[in-house]
């Protein structure tokens, strides 16, 4: 299934890595509709939200930094996770950290795969287009109706 | 029998008598019979005498047999023969009767007798064992005298008086017996000085032959300290007066001496003495040494450098020494009657009494353990005691011996100790926090700049002057190589002690890794890799990999105007392996040896030689962390020679746990 219009939810608390995010995302594809959130409880009330709205579209992809303001990036993954209707949405880590213990806590907390954020703007945007062509055009995801119907088993 | 009593001068007489004629002869006749009868008077009187006598002899318990030689014919008295069980008659009167009384195997002996008295006619004695008629054996005192010669001097007659000497024999074989079997010494002396008779143990005990001994005087015997108040003593005894325990010291024969404890008493004429002696030496050896082993336990008591005290069921102390009271600032005695466990600092008290306890119930042998007290003034004192019980096998309450030894000194120089360490492990978590604080907080700010830089050139490049340009340019420069140098760092500080990957590293196979990593600017640089034949050391792979990859990495780096020739070569020396990298490199000039290895030291221009400076403090912290020693020796513009010492595996301290 082709996603048209995917909402992707960034979660970082930095408003400089929210604008070249949200930048690289409208460069490559004007189409995402990127929703930000600047801090763990913000994320989890818009999804709060999404869960309890029939109409409300749950994000196709989660952007999550690590180093957040009170609740960190890996207590959100933990959350997210723990929620049946997120199941099968791509959590992506998107860390300015290389360090290997932060790496491997993530991919223990279930994350789908770990990207240190580069250091230029080119870098940068190659990640971005990176994780558009493949979480967001390439693989593919099970319908929504059916995700609920194996979440009722 | 009358015949035998006749004299020879009578028989003569006699004779004369029955040659002379009857003319002239009637007061011849009157004469002789006058002298007849008054020889014959005389005879009756001598046979009277006789009988008497043998009736004396008889009475004395001797018996006597009269052997007339020429005749065969032995008479028995009735005591001899009673004295064997028979009957006056019951024996024929022959020497043959005589001889076979005698015991068999003394009858040689007592025939030879016979055969010498007879030849010298001087008599002789001789003990002789005889045979009873109920076969019992008696010991009989036998004497042999001629008393008869006939015309030629042979002996005619010899007579053997017996005196049974039976029960004098066995008195005195019961008094051999014992005087050679006792184990104490018996010994007769005299006024000369010198031992008459000693039973055999005092060569025993003594060492010297008894002959040997005959011949010393008893008094050069004595111990010297000894000598006056014997010498008192024998003149007492030799004045009929009895001694008792006179203890002596008899010198032996090696030169050691037994104690001897005498008792004596007088003999039965002056100038003689009979004295008992016993081996006393053991008993005063076992008195001695209990007189100074508690001599010696009171002196190690006394002044112990530990506190010791004797401790009653109760705990209660009952004596204790000069050490404790010093130890915990009390005086003489003053702490005789208080508890011990109430010594000791309030948290320590339940477990030294439950020790004590466990002592005095024999569950334990002994209590060793390290526990506070308090001292007179109120400061804490360490001891490490030591509870233990010495039973009292005669029944009486036991005691407890307590030991106490200050550990005062070591407590508190363990105690600077873990604080030390406590600090180091601390700095050590705040550097690793640091280090986390560099790879990730630092960088994220450095990262915005670089980034929005970078975007701010791309969006307004138009826009900008030629200066504002080059000033951007410096700005992004600063930030990529503030970003070179937080990587750096934080390499720097992850390489870390890990025990745990320290193994046998061949450091051929990790030189060929190493050329594979560096195969680029190897090939680029042309430069010549030389590896020589290389051991086996014992290390971290990876930072050994680490450390080998820096060295040759700067000796491409740092080249000359020729290509690059790097060796790597190895020496052995008893304490380990040197591993040498020699380059013909620029050189490093003396004065920066030292600085070299310094975190971000640099020597060269950024434009010339990149880099962060942290290459060869990395190499250092590696070679550091294998106990190994890194030098440098260098000539500018000819090359540098860097020396890894590396320890043998013995050699090697292992890690204590962190």
């Amino acid at each position: 299934m082709k996603l048209n219009n995917p909402d992707v939810l960034l979660v970082d608390d930095n408003p400089a890595d929210i604008l070249i995010t949200t930048k690289a995302f409208e460069e490559i594809n004007p189409g995402v509709k990127v929703r930000a959130a600047q801090d763990g409880h913000t994320a989890l009330e818009y999804l709060d939200r999404c869960e309890g709205f029939e109409g409300s579209p749950l994000p196709k992809l989660i952007l999550l930094d690590l180093n957040l303001p009170g609740m960190n990036g890996l207590e959100v993954l933990e959350n997210v996770r723990s929620r049946p209707a997120l199941r099968s949405v791509p959590v992506i880590i998107l860390s300015s950290s290389a360090h290997q213990r932060d790496v491997e806590k993530a991919y223990r907390f279930g994350a789908n795969s770990y990207i240190t954020k580069p250091l230029s703007w080119d870098d940068f945007r190659e990640v971005v287009a990176g994780i558009h062509n493949f979480w967001l055009n390439l693989v593919r995801y099970p319908e929504a109706s059916t995700s609920l119907m194996v979440e009722v088993d | 029998m009358q015949e035998n009593l006749l004299s020879s001068q009578e028989t003569v007489l006699f004779k004369q008598i029955g040659q002379s004629n009857g003319s002239e002869t009637s007061n011849e006749l009157n004469r002789l019979r006058n002298e007849n009868a008054a020889l014959k008077a005389r005879i009756r009187e001598r046979e009277k005498q006789l009988v008497a006598l043998e009736s004396v002899v008889e009475g004395t318990l001797t018996g006597f047999w009269n052997w007339d030689l020429p005749a065969n014919y032995q008479y028995h008295s009735p005591t001899f023969l009673n004295m064997f069980g028979y009957e006056a008659g019951e024996l024929r009167p022959t020497p043959e009767s005589w001889k076979n009384l005698i015991y068999p195997e003394d009858l040689p002996a007592v025939l030879a007798t016979v055969d010498q008295v007879l030849k010298t006619g001087e008599p002789s004695a001789r003990e002789v064992r005889y045979l009873h008629k109920n076969g019992n054996i008696l010991w009989v005192y036998c004497r042999l005298q001629v008393v008869e010669w006939d015309e030629k001097h042979q002996p005619r007659r010899i007579v053997g008086s017996q005196v049974d000497i039976t029960s004098l024999k066995e008195t005195q074989l019961l008094m051999e017996n014992f005087f050679n079997l006792s184990v104490d010494l018996f010994a007769v002396g005299d006024g000369s000085g010198r031992f008459c008779k000693l039973n055999p143990i005092w060569g025993r005990i003594l060492g010297y032959s008894l002959e040997e001994m005959y011949e010393i005087p008893y008094l050069e015997l004595i111990h010297p300290q000894d000598r006056a108040k014997t010498e008192r003593m024998i003149e007492q005894l030799l004045a009929g007066h009895p001694i008792s325990n006179l203890v002596a010291r008899f010198r032996t024969k090696t030169g050691d001496y037994r104690w001897l404890s005498i008792s004596g008493s007088a003999g039965i004429t002056n100038q003689k003495f009979f004295a008992v002696a016993r081996d006393i030496t053991l008993e005063q050896q076992i008195q001695m040494a209990l007189v100074v082993s508690e001599e010696g336990y009171r002196t190690i008591f006394d002044f112990a450098p530990i506190g010791i005290a004797q401790l009653n069921r109760d705990g209660v102390i009952r004596n204790a020494n000069q050490s404790l009271e010093r130890l915990l600032g009390f005086d003489y005695c003053e702490l005789d009657h208080y508890n011990f466990a109430s010594l000791a600092h309030r948290d320590d008290y339940a477990r030294i009494e439950a020790a004590f306890e466990q002592v005095i119930e024999k569950e334990i042998k002994v209590y060793h353990g390290e526990h506070r007290f308090t001292h007179k003034d109120g400061f804490l004192v360490w001891g490490n005691i030591t509870i233990s019980l010495i039973p009292n096998p005669s029944g009486q309450p036991a005691t407890v011996i307590v030991m106490l030894e200050d550990i005062s000194p070591r407590k508190v120089s363990e105690f600077a100790l873990r604080q030390k360490t406590d600090q180091l492990v601390q700095s050590n978590e705040e550097l690793e926090q640091f280090a986390y604080i560099a790879s990730h907080d630092l960088q994220e700010p450095l990262r915005t700049i670089t980034t929005f830089m970078q975007l701010f050139r791309k969006e307004f490049h138009e826009d900008m002057s030629d200066k504002a340009e080059k000033y951007l340019h410096f700005v992004v420069d600063a930030g990529t190589r503030m970003k070179a140098l937080l990587d750096s760092l934080l390499t720097f500080s992850r390489v870390g002690r890990d025990s745990s990957s320290m193994q046998a590293v061949d450091c051929e196979v990790v030189l060929g890794n190493v050329a594979k990593n560096l195969q680029f600017s190897i090939q680029d640089s042309g430069t010549n890799l030389r590896i020589g034949s290389l051991p086996t050391v014992y290390g971290n792979e990876i930072q050994l990999s680490q450390l080998f990859q820096n060295l040759i990495s700067n000796g491409i780096k740092f080249r000359g105007e020729s290509s690059p020739v790097i060796e790597v070569f190895a020496e052995k020396d008893p304490e380990g392996w040197t591993i040498h990298i020699r380059d013909n490199g620029i050189g490093i000039s003396p004065e920066y040896h030292e600085k070299i290895f310094h975190v971000f030291q640099r020597l060269h221009h950024h434009d010339k030689y990149p880099g962060t400076g942290i290459g060869l403090a990395i190499c250092k912290k590696i070679v550091d962390l294998h106990q190994g020693k890194l030098s440098v020796s260098s000539v500018p513009a000819l090359g540098t020679t860097f020396s890894i010492h590396l320890p043998d595996f013995r050699s090697f301290k292992s890690d204590e746990a962190e």
